[in-house]
């Protein structure tokens, strides 16, 4: 990462700390370097940026957050952030007009850059929920966990940003919100994909109410 | 302000009484069981450090003047409101509202406060956020719980900004024979206010019952009401001469009027919390937050400028700022 590239960052970070006034906790788990799949849920265009930033340097130094290219990709600032600071993996969604094959090949990129020792950062739920309610996780979550079963999948609930920067607006009301780390657990030997997504899901829910 | 040599031993008095309080308090900690009085002795220390922060912030006040004291107590008010706003369940529909609470109203507000325009000051707030706001809110047609969002909107504006903003208005009162002295009456203000929370909250805690595990709502035990008034009143009566144009008797009823609004704005945070949830998220946002230590302050501050205004300000019309 350039000089440049890792100043942007750190002001990043510290921006959208003080602006979303969040509170991080790690409950279930502790920072490590060791390779994880980071999962959450999904109200707000601030998630992404957010719980990038709530990991610390040394975590974050090794994550690749996996970024939609139907919104990633567009326009120079967006791009640069993606490639250039989170460093994301691309992937297609679903419905944004590609075929499934390009779906799929952006899990099978994510994977090949995972490689032995970087952790992911995604969201299951495929898009933006209401904030409310999480919503069914799709079957990307499913398909990395196979790929990389040694690496321990950490649930992580963010509260509160759909009140942040709700859907469709550009300026964010500076709330306090809050970041929680859950326990991490590993996908069960031939765990069907239904049994796993349900009980990922879960997790993801629980920490609600931690 | 800090010229004025009356305002630096002020301040100097100010640390000597921050000094023992904290003093007593520590000592406090120290010799209570642990067990029993866990949250007693937490709530002590966190006392003491506010304590110390509010000592620096009124040093900062003091040394930067009325505009910059003024700057000061927007970012507490920015911080109060958005604590009050995060535990209030507003809607997708309040989205306008919410934007021009914090980048509109709270900022004029201030700027109306340090043009020195009282008129406007009293019912910016009251009158045109409470109007604007609603409507911005039904714009959308969102009608769940509209006028509970509504009223927690305007609550918050009320708490976090309004009452708080009374506090550095304190230095712009005009009262004659008293120039360039009023970083007493907050010095005042600030101090019986804290001896009639910590006086409260040590009766309460020391005579609950062990076995009684509340959060202080059941029906308000007296012994703390008096106990808070009394360590206000003797905590005005070591200050008055020295910061503020009031006489004995007068700081007496001054002080037990601060105490007693006090001890109700400490109250009703504590119902506020409790009505907003009380899941671990919302005691872990109201553990980093600020507004029960402020509540109280907050409570007080608008009476007191109005008292102090009314009966020691120039006499006939002419306004108080």
């Amino acid at each position: 990462m350039s000089p440049a590239d890792r100043m942007v960052s750190g002001c990043l970070c510290v921006a959208a700390r003080i602006v979303s006034g969040a509170r991080i906790r790690w409950v279930g788990c502790a920072p490590s370097v060791e390779q994880r799949i980071y999962f959450a849920n999904h109200s707000s265009h601030l998630d992404l940026l957010l719980l990038w930033s709530a990991l610390p340097v040394f975590v974050r130094e090794s994550t690749l957050p996996m970024a939609a290219r139907d919104y990633w990709d567009r326009g120079p600032l967006r791009r640069y952030l993606a490639r250039r600071v989170f460093h994301a993996v691309m992937i297609d969604r679903p419905g944004s007009g590609r075929t499934a094959r390009a779906v799929w090949q952006g899990f099978e990129n994510a994977v090949t850059a995972m490689g032995a020792d970087r952790s992911l950062i995604l969201f299951p739920e495929g898009t933006r929920g209401s904030g409310e309610e999480v919503q069914p996780f799709r079957a990307g979550l499913y398909h990395i966990a196979r790929k990389k079963p040694e690496a321990p999948l950490v649930p992580v609930y963010m509260e509160n940003l759909n009140r942040i920067l709700p859907k469709g607006e550009l300026l964010p009301i500076p709330l306090l919100s809050s970041i929680t780390f859950g326990v991490p657990f590993l996908p069960g030997r031939d765990e069907p994909k239904t049994t796993f997504l349900a009980r990922a899901r879960e997790s993801v829910v629980r920490l609600r109410e931690v | 302000m800090l010229n004025d040599p009356r305002n630096r031993a002020l301040l100097l008095v100010l640390l000597a009484v921050g000094l023992a309080g904290s003093v007593i308090l520590a000592s406090l900690c120290a010799f209570l069981p642990r067990e029993r009085y866990a949250r007693l002795r937490q709530r002590l220390l966190h006392r003491v450090r506010l304590w110390w922060i509010m000592g620096a912030v009124l040093v900062i006040a003091a040394s930067v003047g009325s505009n910059g004291s003024i700057v000061v107590f927007g970012i507490a008010s920015f911080l109060l409101l958005r604590e009050l706003i995060t535990i209030t369940p507003t809607r997708r529909a309040d989205y306008l509202s919410l934007v021009l609470a914090f980048f509109v109203v709270l900022p004029l507000h201030y700027v109306i406060l340090a043009s020195h325009w009282y008129g406007l000051f009293a019912i910016f707030i009251p009158t045109y956020a409470f109007i604007l706001l609603p409507v911005c809110s039904a714009l959308s047609g969102d009608p769940g719980r509209f006028l509970e969002r509504t009223a927690k909107i305007q609550w918050s504006l009320m708490i976090g900004v309004y009452f708080a903003s009374h506090v550095p208005a304190l230095l712009q009162l005009r009262l004659p024979g008293f120039e360039g002295r009023n970083l007493g009456l907050l010095v005042y203000l600030v101090v019986v206010v804290q001896a009639n929370d910590v006086a409260r909250f040590l009766v309460d805690e020391l005579a609950r019952r062990p076995d009684a595990d509340s959060d202080g709502l059941e029906n308000i035990r007296w012994p703390g009401v008096l106990a808070g008034a009394a360590a206000a009143v003797a905590a005005g009566l070591t200050l008055f001469r020295v910061a503020t144009p009031f006489l004995a008797l007068q700081s007496v009823g001054m002080s037990a009027a601060v105490g007693l609004l006090a001890t109700g704005g400490a109250r009703c945070a504590v119902i506020i919390h409790r009505d907003q949830g009380s899941s671990s998220l919302a005691t872990a946002y109201r553990e980093a937050g600020i507004m029960d230590q402020l509540a109280s302050l907050c409570f007080a501050a608008p009476v007191f400028f109005h008292l102090t205004g009314y009966y020691w300000g120039p006499p006939g019309p002419g306004g108080v700022f």
